[in-house]
């Protein structure tokens, strides 16, 4: 099994740990920003998710090309896994969002270009889904599934400038450049970013590895 | 010239059997009579609400009129006289895009009048902008939903998964559409709206190269 | 003619074809037999560039990764499926797929073929209306009039009578004079124990003798 390897077991364990420390880290670790009070600190939660939504996509995206041009099914597994994991953080991105926004906008949704690229995308990944589960015919089901991933892919810069042309005036997205934030906050930023990409790539290679196991069992039926 | 007899077919098809033009119309005719029943409100309102309507409208006969000319390819596997001749597959998804946008540009001549009659809108505008601005959209819109279409044709249900994938993708171009022809309709000087019609050539360049070299594999077993 | 260098395909995972060699010669007409669900259709489609594969090569005319154009021109697969648009004629369809293979050959000579197919009486109907032998016979006249070196039959005697079969085997002879080479996949033990020609069989997801 997979947690057999013994280095599978370790990395889930450190996983879990850094996500621990993480947490107790961004209670208890982060200044206050003042007018935000408690509320700003989900900000260490709903970036890194969007982070690894974007970056899981980006990988479905190579994974579709790499599929495509060498047809070995490895590519399709891996385009598969991110897919999920990438709509897994997306769905924490659209929850996270509308919880910061209610205390700071003071309404849970705005059409801010960032989220409502997050919102596209992940509406597209609905689709690409339902192609998994009703598309028919797997061998081209795996094809066009990886064609939908490079272009929802493709689509981000379109949608995203598309939003912000719409809505100028909405570009009070709450904490957008980082480079303008005291030291106290960005540090724990960055720590939450490596932890959420390592327990990305935990992800990934157990759930390649589910999806390998679920293919194999149902061609020896 | 492949893609000339390619479009021949497209046309010969349609004038045989109508069904593209007749679904389209019929459609969007029923959708003009059930706007003018839910939007009994004030004139300003609807004039304001006008060209998001009429986009609108379009993107669902759109939806049916594009399902259809790619459901007839299925029936007998008609398409495979296509895929078996030695021609550049990309082809046929420019062959289709460019038909479809005849097919849609011609509806919307015979549908404009009836659109702002039954709404009693009343515009006054420069036409040749309005028209050219059009014609863009037109083209643009037809390259995003015959890629997906493609995608999605031989899927189990593709008369869901085309419209599910397709909303959120076309997205920006609904929005870049509504917000050219409110301002032409609104005669904002050119220098204000110009970014969409940037926006509109990016979505035709990135779909159309993407569809063009993307068909094959869509198309292949 | 047509050199087929252990090609493999996975379907999903499982193993459809392992390794299959096959080679075909000018005028040469082969038989391939299997169960069904054997590859049979899949191994067709391959060679047809219809389908992907995972590995292997195939040589046409001793010329190795040709592109796809050129073998789709040259070896043309006739399928189950009807495959023509049911609104267009017989003529109409017939005339686009000419068209979309550069050939040039005249009206008169389609309906003069046609004819001898026993379709000279619809040549301006739509293939609609055209019962499974009708289309059957319409594949045939598109087949004989095309130019291809290599042609693979899926299953080309489903739905003929006594005088289709005839045609069919007027055809097949003429063909190989042309020297056209034909793979041909049939269920049809009377055809097969009547023909003078080799048989192949596709079991265990290989090609024997």
């Amino acid at each position: 099994m997979f947690y057999e390897n013994k280095k599978n077991l370790y990395l889930l364990i450190v996983a879990i740990f850094l996500f621990a420390l993480n947490s107790l880290n961004i209670f208890y670790g982060t200044p206050m920003v003042p007018d935000q009070h408690w509320a700003q600190k989900i900000f260490y939660l709903h970036v890194p998710s969007a982070w690894v939504g974007f970056l899981s996509y980006f990988i479905a995206m190579i994974s579709g090309f790499l599929f495509l041009s060498t047809k070995k099914d490895k590519w399709d597994i891996t385009g598969t896994a991110c897919a999920e994991i990438g709509t897994l953080f997306m769905s924490l991105v659209l929850i996270t969002g509308p919880i910061w926004a209610t205390p700071i906008w003071g309404k849970p949704w705005i059409w801010e270009p960032r989220l409502t690229t997050t919102l596209i995308l992940f509406l597209t990944y609905v689709g690409y889904f339902m192609m998994r589960s009703f598309g028919g015919n797997i061998e081209r089901v795996k094809k066009t599934s990886a064609v939908i991933a490079i272009i929802a892919f493709l689509n981000v810069p379109i949608i995203f400038f598309s939003v912000q042309f719409w809505s100028p005036e909405l570009q009070s997205h709450p904490q957008v450049e980082m480079n303008q934030q005291p030291t106290g906050i960005l540090i724990p930023f960055l720590i939450s970013l490596f932890v959420f990409s390592f327990i990305f790539f935990v992800m990934l290679s157990y759930r390649k590895y589910v999806i390998s196991i679920n293919k194999n069992l149902t061609n020896n039926v | 010239m492949d893609l000339l007899k390619l479009i021949h077919k497209e046309l010969r098809a349609e004038i045989l059997n109508k069904e593209i033009i007749i679904t389209m119309l019929s459609f969007g005719l029923s959708i003009i009579v059930i706007i003018s029943f839910t939007s009994n409100l004030s004139k300003q309102i609807i004039e304001a609400y006008a060209p998001g309507l009429f986009w609108l409208m379009i993107l669902f006969v759109t939806v049916l009129g594009v399902h259809r000319s790619y459901a007839y390819e299925k029936e007998f596997n008609a398409i495979d006289l296509i895929l078996s001749a030695p021609i550049d597959r990309g082809l046929i998804f420019i062959a289709k895009a460019l038909s479809g946008f005849i097919f849609i540009t011609l509806m919307q001549a015979l549908i404009v009048f009836p659109y702002f009659t039954f709404l009693s809108i009343d515009i006054d505008v420069n036409f040749f902008l309005l028209i050219l601005s059009t014609l863009l959209i037109n083209l643009t819109l037809m390259f995003v939903s015959n890629l997906i279409s493609g995608i999605s044709m031989r899927a189990r249900i593709s008369e869901i998964l085309f419209p599910v994938l397709l909303f959120p993708l076309i997205s920006p171009l609904i929005i870049a559409a509504t917000n050219i022809t409110n301002s032409i309709i609104n005669q904002v000087p050119y220098i204000e709206w110009q970014v969409w019609i940037y926006l509109l050539i990016s979505i035709l360049i990135v779909f159309g190269l993407s569809g063009y070299a993307l068909f094959d594999f869509i198309l292949e077993e | 003619m047509l050199h087929i260098d252990s090609i493999s395909k996975t379907f999903d995972g499982k193993v459809i074809l392992d390794n299959v060699n096959l080679k075909i010669g000018n005028s040469e007409l082969k038989i391939l037999r299997g169960k069904n669900g054997s590859g049979k259709t899949t191994f067709l489609k391959i060679i047809a560039s219809l389908m992907s594969f995972n590995s292997g090569r195939i040589f046409f005319n001793d010329i190795e990764n040709c592109k796809k154009t050129t073998l789709r021109k040259n070896i043309f697969y006739l399928g189950d499926a009807p495959g023509f648009y049911k609104f267009l004629s017989p003529l109409q369809n017939i005339e686009l797929g000419l068209s979309l293979r550069k050939s040039d050959i005249s009206k008169e000579k389609i309906i003069l073929t046609l004819n001898k197919f026993d379709l000279g009486n619809y040549i301006n109907k739509s293939v609609g209306i055209f019962s499974k032998g009708m289309l059957q016979r319409l594949k045939f006249a598109y087949a004989s009039l095309l130019d291809w070196k290599v042609g693979l039959l899926d299953e080309p005697l489903n739905g003929l009578d006594d005088e289709g079969v005839e045609l069919f085997n007027q055809c097949i002879e003429l063909w190989i004079e042309n020297k056209q080479s034909v793979l041909l996949v049939t269920h049809n033990t009377d055809y097969i124990t009547n023909s003078k020609y080799d048989t192949l069989y596709l079991k265990n997801k290989k090609i024997s003798s």
